[in-house]
């Protein structure tokens, strides 16, 4: 007997509470963007988090002071490892669901591929900003922006699926 | 096969009505599917971030009335869109040559030295690694394969984006 079943399988919910970023590997600059990215993400407006905590960054790295190009270049360098960083926790929390409620062919788990693949082709594709833009410093924040899009995209899948 | 008899001519008949209907069928298609594309290269152009325009060639082709096939069809109708865009944006790339490799290289650019295969190479592992997990998150329920259509379509369609700024930034 054919069956379908159309509905996306709600095998976790509440995982989204129970993940968090570990922020003792990330740069000061990066961790005072984890819970502004951490609450984007939870709206519905979550394919809008890239770029959306830097003023937290900026608040930390100037004290409050002046902000300037500098200021906002090390912040945009430091967003690629907080998007790391969320991946990582949103892969830990799909693995933290019950076996018995994943779907039967999750069992090589492909978010930890996906995960993998995903810092790879961030890596190619940003790297090619140096054909694209002759000066290093703009090179090298257009470099660090292309690879927080990348992530950031990944990032709002998996919320996706974390919400159920 | 043979067709010898009358009942051979009516089944005969019926069997080139049937290839007609598939045709004209496949006509009218093929006119939605260019309709589809239309409304998808409009929005392109039109003022709003250009992200957001991201299947609306799929949804139109789903909602046309009578589209044999299901929704994974006009998926993957909008995810051959992409692909040419990003064939001809690839093309489009300079390549790296001698003085992008040696700037790279004195400037310290970190690894990966840029590569336009390694790009090409990285994405299409992305985009089945990332696919292929959301087909899984279906199990095996009938969705699964439109959602992997679904999410080819999507990530192609976000890194033709890609390209297309960068290139648009090299004008």
């Amino acid at each position: 007997m054919m069956r379908f079943s159309w509905v996306l399988v709600a095998f976790w919910p509440g995982a989204l509470a129970a993940q968090s970023v570990e922020v003792s590997t990330l740069s000061p600059e990066a961790a005072a963007m984890v819970p502004g990215v951490e609450a984007c993400l939870a709206t519905a407006d979550r394919l809008a988090c890239a770029g959306v905590a830097i003023p937290a960054c900026l608040e930390v790295s100037t004290g409050g002071a002046e902000v300037t190009d500098v200021d906002r270049f090390q912040c945009v360098v430091h967003e690629p490892s907080l998007w790391e960083a969320v991946i990582t926790a949103q892969v830990e929390a799909l693995h933290a669901v019950p076996t018995a409620q994943q779907p039967a062919n999750l069992d090589e788990h492909p978010y930890d591929l996906a995960a993998e693949m995903v810092r790879d082709y961030a890596g190619a594709l940003c790297a090619a900003a140096i054909y694209v833009f002759p000066d290093r410093r703009e090179a090298a924040m257009r470099n660090r922006e292309c690879m927080r899009d990348v992530y950031a995209l990944h990032a709002t899948t998996l919320a996706g699926f974390l919400d159920g | 096969m043979t067709f010898g008899g009358p009942r051979d001519l009516s089944s005969l008949a019926t069997m080139k009505g049937a290839v007609a209907l598939l045709v004209w069928a496949g006509a009218a298609a093929a006119e939605d599917d260019g309709a589809a594309i239309a409304v998808l290269e409009a929005c392109l152009e039109g003022p709003g971030p250009e992200v957001g325009c991201i299947g609306a060639a799929a949804g139109l082709c789903a909602a046309t009335e009578g589209r044999q096939g299901g929704v994974g069809i006009c998926y993957g109708l909008e995810n051959a869109y992409w692909e040419e865009q990003v064939a001809r944006e690839m093309d489009a790339m300079p390549a790296p040559g001698v003085t992008a490799e040696a700037f790279a290289a004195r400037v310290n650019w970190p690894i990966p030295q840029p590569s336009l295969a390694a790009v090409q190479v990285a994405f299409e592992a992305y985009r089945d690694a990332a696919c292929d997990m959301e087909g899984a998150l279906w199990g095996n329920g009938s969705g699964a394969g439109p959602a992997w259509m679904a999410c080819r379509m999507r990530v192609t369609a976000e890194h033709a984006l890609r390209l297309d700024a960068w290139l648009e930034d090299l004008e």
